[in-house]
């Protein structure tokens, strides 16, 4: 990342790029700018708390995150199950936890799907404009004249429920997204001088889109990810809330949430903490990407 | 335990309304015949009998799957149904046979079936009811394009015309299920002359106490009281409007905030409707959740594998868990106090009991498990059922790979796409027709076709129509859970709720509803 932001500065700014010793790189540049927006820290710190949470899982949970109590479910929160257990008397806590690491790849999974879909076709489109810009964004535009999570819905209905099938269907609706970010964006670099300088050295098409358009789109696309992944987020609650994603007895927290709001008269619990856990995530992947937008680009003085 | 007390007071209730219905029939041996109405009307603060007139408004979980008798394909269209279309025989809220349509009927022999039937009784567009519509609507319910209904009816082979009010039914087979089949969907009278209109499948033309006026399909039914029925206690309200609500706390919900007057609830919303102050009647119920195998498939050929199945769930554990306790676990099709429970196959014939399983398990030289694929819809308390048999199994070495689906039975029954599901059964009251639906080799609902002679020969025993039938029958609902032919878990109660303003309102041990003799105080 580092290298292309670098790349990225040295061709957006060539004249400051001519300086042998560089007194602030960009990386340094985006650090100190990045340090002063508090909310995008702690966004950030809470999102690193997320992660290791997944990752350490095992280690953490009280229970195993299926092992049912038949003859205790809906029990209250105790100093045995500290969130209480679920409506077949599994611990909370622990599938709390679980739940964290199909959520993150939930996310983590639509967003790698739509970037795949949308990078080539947007940075292509973008440079080459004409007949190929043409064709391109028809396709895009037929796909965002779906209501999103329609089309979702009908994509898993033909690939059929399960995780995997449910996160590549968001992906392909995000897609033209990152479609129009990237083509937007390689619209405008293709007009700079470097691009110019770099077609008339005899640079082939290829080499210019992957050596000088692709890092200096990097901006836009990482704030542009930052924002998705919380919306992927919370289309895999959608999704699983209406049973179309994770499979039981594996859970997320949307999968956590959708079965368990039926019985929050009872339990106010099994809906209080999945709800909690997904709304702070989602709030703090959007925090984060204005910090970034923020943060990152260039300067404009 | 709070449920038996619920218990009680619902089957009170129940007594109660059959007492009240029982004068307006020519035959009211169903509410004499059971000792303990006039207890149950004693102790318990009789309700007030609420004054004729007024609308009632329940919520239905299920909506229909069309207004077309014939072609219905859904057990559960009974509720829409029974306002408008009249049956030939009615069934009382405990599943006991009283005249409808027809005043009396009997096995002249094995294969001959005849009825007599009421007079003067026309349809809702004027249409006389007689024995040649009888003909006319069992020949279109076995022959229309897409019957819903001609699986039922097999055993029929023609309809003879005797006179204007008595007809024969000649069957191709002994079909002792016969006069049950005809007190549900295969019973109700369609209007000859309607059978051609073009909006049946949303105006249906019956005969019942009410008459359909208005259907706007995923919504509601508005029914209206017709004048001139036979039966002038059945309809006491004016108006009947009956909601689709799919979800169970959307129609607690719409009965709290006044919307509709009466509604079919869950289990766990039981505190939460007492607490709000409605009525909560808790009934039992034929409905059975049972797991059912594709018998050629996986290792579900195998009795020892099926066995231990049943060795492995822990069935009083689901019925706490799952249904809070309202509900009873079994292994039998049947429930207790049914004339065909068979007493030999208690709920305890196949106790939980995991290490009896793998042993089973290892006598058929699976002593590693063995994993297969299964089914659920994605109606949440099926889904945390199979979860529930899926840790179960796992317990005895048996892997479930479990799928949600949301066409169920399309994919099981159809398209073959696993091999066992987890679901709900209507239930019936006779284990012949429950043999009849799962366990017989032609059985649209038995997907592998496979069954085991020994209950094939109980099966074709308990369709003769014979005085000593009930042991037949017996003996075939026993042969059914010593072969394991599937792993029935409990029979959940049925949970109705409804306002103060309305009286008499019953279920149906079938499982359906019907607002006989129902009043509502207006607001």
């Amino acid at each position: 990342m580092t290298s292309h932001l670098e790349t990225a500065h040295d061709s957006a700014t060539p004249e400051s790029g001519e300086t042998p010793e560089v007194p602030r790189t960009p990386w340094s540049r985006f650090r100190r700018r990045f340090r002063t927006q508090r909310v995008g820290l702690i966004s950030l710190g809470y999102l690193i708390f997320v992660v290791g949470i997944a990752v350490l899982a095992p280690l953490l949970a009280t229970d195993s995150p299926n092992a049912q109590d038949l003859r205790a479910v809906l029990a209250s929160p105790s100093g045995e199950h500290w969130l209480g257990t679920d409506d077949v008397g599994r611990d909370v806590f622990s599938r709390l936890l679980y739940a964290s690491r199909t959520s993150l790849l939930a996310a983590l999974l639509a967003v790698a799907v739509a970037l795949g879909l949308g990078l080539v076709p947007g940075l292509v489109a973008g440079y080459a404009r004409g007949r190929i810009d043409g064709i391109v964004m028809r396709i895009a535009d037929a796909l965002m004249a779906f209501p999103p999570l329609i089309l979702a819905v009908a994509l898993v209905g033909v690939l059929g429920p399960g995780l995997t099938n449910a996160m590549i269907a968001v992906g392909i609706v995000f897609s033209p997204r990152f479609l129009r970010i990237l083509r937007g964006a390689a619209m405008s670099i293709r007009e700079e001088t470097y691009i110019e300088a770099a077609r008339g050295l005899g640079c082939s098409s290829v080499s210019i889109i992957g050596r000088h358009v692709l890092p200096n789109v990097l901006s836009p696309l990482i704030v542009q990810i930052s924002f998705a992944a919380g919306t992927a987020m919370l289309a895999e609650a959608s999704l699983s809330f209406l049973g179309l994603g994770v499979q039981p007895p594996d859970a997320s927290w949307g999968a956590m949430l959708g079965r368990s709001y039926r019985f929050y008269d009872r339990a106010p619990w099994v809906v209080l903490f999945p709800g909690i856990a997904i709304a702070l995530t989602v709030l703090a992947f959007n925090l984060l990407g204005d910090a970034l937008r923020d943060s990152l680009g260039r300067e404009e003085r | 335990m709070i449920r038996s007390k619920k218990f009680v007071a619902a089957i009170a209730a129940t007594m109660l309304v059959v007492t009240a219905c029982g004068g307006g029939s020519d035959d009211d041996g169903a509410a004499s015949s059971d000792p303990t109405s006039s207890a149950a009307e004693q102790s318990e603060d009789a309700p007030t009998a609420g004054s004729p007139g007024g609308t009632l408004r329940y919520a239905a979980a299920n909506e229909p799957s069309r207004f077309d008798v014939h072609r219905s394909s859904n057990g559960y269209d009974q509720n829409w149904f029974a306002p408008v279309y009249e049956r030939l025989i009615h069934q009382t809220p405990q599943a006991e046979l009283e005249p409808g349509l027809a005043l009396e009927w009997e096995f002249t022999d094995d294969t001959t079936f005849v009825m007599t039937l009421r007079e003067d009784v026309s349809f809702h567009d004027g249409t006389p009811f007689n024995a040649e519509a009888v003909k006319a609507n069992i020949e279109r319910a076995k022959t229309v394009e897409g019957s819903g209904l001609a699986n039922y009816l097999a055993s029929v082979d023609t309809v003879e015309v005797l006179d204007e009010y008595e007809v024969q039914f000649n069957l191709a087979q002994p079909d002792a299920t016969l006069p049950m089949q005809l007190a549900t969907r295969p019973g109700m009278m369609l209007s000859p002359d309607a059978f051609e209109n073009a909006d049946l499948d949303e105006m249906p033309v019956g005969s019942g106490p009410f008459a359909l006026v208005e259907y706007s399909r995923g919504d509601r039914a508005v029914y209206e009281k017709v004048d001139d029925y036979w039966d002038p206690e059945y309809a006491q309200v004016d108006q009947l409007e009956i909601f689709y609500m799919p979800d169970a706390v959307t129609r607690l919900n719409a009965l709290r905030s006044g919307q509709v007057d009466a509604a079919v609830l869950e289990p766990s919303q039981v505190s939460e409707a007492e607490g709000a102050g409605l009525n909560v009647d808790v009934s039992d119920s034929l409905e059975v959740y049972h797991f059912q195998m594709d018998r050629s498939k996986s290792e579900f050929g195998d009795v020892l594998v099926r066995q231990a199945l049943n060795h492995a769930v822990d069935r009083e554990a689901i019925v706490e868990g799952l249904v809070f306790g309202y509900g009873q676990p079994t292994t039998q099709w049947v429930p207790e106090g049914s004339p065909f429970y068979n007493e030999e196959f208690g709920p305890d014939y196949y106790p939980y009991d995991p290490d009896r399983a793998r042993e089973l398990l290892a006598e058929a030289g699976l002593e590693d498990g063995f994993e297969f694929d299964a089914m659920v819809s994605t109606n949440p308390i099926y889904v945390r059922l199979g979860e529930i048999l899926k840790e179960q199994f796992a317990e005895i070495g048996v892997e479930m790979d479990l799928r949600q689906e949301q066409q169920l039975a399309d994919a099981f029954f159809v398209r073959n796409d696993a091999d066992a599901i987890v679901s709900p059964y209507p239930g019936r009251i006779d284990p012949t027709e429950t043999a009849q639906i799962y366990f017989n080799d032609e059985s649209f609902s038995n997907p592998g076709r496979q069954v085991t002679p020994t209950v094939k020969d109980a099966y074709f025993e308990a369709l003769i129509p014979a005085d000593d039938r009930p042991d037949a029958v017996k003996a075939l609902s026993g042969q059914i859970v010593e072969d394991a032919l599937g792993v029935p878990m409990l029979f959940p109660n049925a949970i109705l709720a409804s306002t103060e303003d309305v009286n008499g309102l019953t279920w149906y041990l079938s499982g359906h509803i019907e607002f006989d003799g129902v009043t509502v105080n207006p607001g």
